[in-house]
């Protein structure tokens, strides 16, 4: 799955006002959601997931500057 | 976004607390830095509950990117500028060092118990909190009211900009240093501002008294940035609301015993034939477990209207009684407490946890 970056920027706006909403909706267990997230947000080439480390170097190589989000998943 | 290498962190396992240094109560977050730690700006703000959208913007974000990438084109030029946007080292620099959260390890387990080996970010106010308690010291402002909005010195700030003031309250420290809704805030003590969540971080530095240095830029104004000073007085954040944080949560069991108690308004105030300058907190929640439960085992039912709390009686907000007792009482302290329950007044006494 290709995404541009801002679409996956929105979405993660997106859930995290899910997370708190009055009738938020839950479709999945959170094991599963867990799990979940890291496949589909882990296959997004434009995203270093979870290993900061790695993008720190990703970094220092190409010059570029960093975006770090911290997002619980919902 | 291209232009930049985009990292999403999932945990707080870990976590440099030296380097990251934001609002743990948000559930997003983010940090525009670059490979050397040096910090642009953050962005992400939050002060209600239910509405999470109510400070950000896909716009403003958008804006405090591109303010970032600016940024990056002096660098290292412009290094000076960003000494103050990576805080002081604290005295815990890895979560795992505070004792409530020892039992996390670095990584998360996703061949196992994922979800419970997950730390998450709010855990680490709340650790913090709880330290102060155990060593039965006051839990300071810095601490009680982390990352003040800028509503706490009088300005409204747009979400769809990075840092337009849209609104300012008559009286206020901003209004009284001749902040004006439509300014755009450039800067404050030196530092580069992209976004609302970088004007908490400034405030969130300052002490119980200060200055705030804001330059500003007014619309049809071409002259340079003005520079305007905000005095805070003694006190100044204590005008943060705090009740919507997910860490006041176990605020309420620390100096609650588990109750979640919300303002009566006017009208069931005057069902209730109570003065609209009486203390009358509704019990929304009592808890059920652990010390969440030491106000239900006190004898508080969901329901009951708390109209006297350890002699006061007169009307304050959820934040007012919160921060009443966790910096005024110690664990194991007695409140005496009066509630209404079917019209009629019961005595009760809830030992803090």
């Amino acid at each position: 799955m290709k995404l541009a970056p801002i679409v996956v920027l929105g979405l993660l706006c997106i859930a995290s006002s899910a997370a708190y909403s009055a009738d938020p909706p839950k479709p999945k267990d959170r094991k599963t959601a867990v799990l979940d997230d890291r496949k589909d947000v882990g296959a997004i080439e434009s995203w270093v997931y979870n290993d900061l480390p790695k993008g720190l170097a990703e970094a220092k190589q190409n010059g570029r500057p960093m975006l770090v989000v911290f997002r619980c998943i919902p | 976004m291209e232009q930049f290498v985009c990292v999403r962190i999932v945990q707080a396992n870990a976590m440099d607390l030296a380097q990251f240094q934001f609002d743990y109560d948000l559930t997003f977050a983010v940090f525009l830095m670059n490979a050397d730690g040096t910090v642009y700006g953050r962005y992400g703000s939050r002060s209600d509950q239910k509405d999470a959208q109510r400070d950000i913007s896909l716009a403003s974000f958008a804006k405090a990117m591109e303010g970032a990438l600016d940024l990056h084109k002096g660098y290292p030029a412009n290094k000076a500028l960003f000494a103050a946007k990576n805080g002081p080292v604290p005295t815990v620099t890895r979560p795992e060092q505070y004792p409530t959260l020892a039992k996390y390890k670095p990584t998360l387990d996703y061949d196992g118990q994922v979800v419970q080996s997950c730390m998450h970010c709010h855990q680490i106010r709340d650790a913090e909190r709880q330290a102060f308690r155990t060593a039965k010291k006051i839990m300071p402002d810095q601490v009680l009211y982390p990352w003040p909005m800028p509503d706490a010195v009088g300005m409204k700030l747009d979400p769809n900009e990075k840092a337009t003031v849209a609104a300012v309250t008559p009286g206020s420290a901003a209004d009284k240093a001749g902040i004006k809704a439509g300014d755009a805030i450039q800067s404050i003590n030196g530092q580069p501002i992209l976004s609302i969540a970088d004007v908490q971080w400034v405030l969130h530095n300052t002490g119980d008294t200060g200055v705030l240095n804001v330059m500003i830029a007014r619309p049809n104004d071409r002259r340079a940035p003005t520079a305007n000073a905000i005095q805070l007085n003694a006190g100044w954040r204590k005008a943060s609301d705090i009740s919507w944080r997910t860490t006041t949560w176990d605020l309420r069991r620390m100096g609650l015993g588990g109750m979640f108690p919300g303002d009566l308004g006017d009208e069931e105030r005057a069902k209730a034939k109570l003065d609209t300058k009486q203390m009358a907190f509704l019990l929304k929640h009592v808890g059920e477990y652990g010390e969440h439960a030491r106000a239900k085992q006190a004898g508080f039912v969901k329901g009951d209207i708390i109209i006297a709390w350890d002699g006061m009686t007169q009307r304050m907000t959820e934040t007012q009684l919160l921060a009443y007792v966790v910096q005024k009482k110690k664990p194991g302290d007695k409140i005496a407490a009066t509630v209404l329950r079917g019209g009629k007044k019961v005595e009760l006494v809830l030992t803090l946890p």
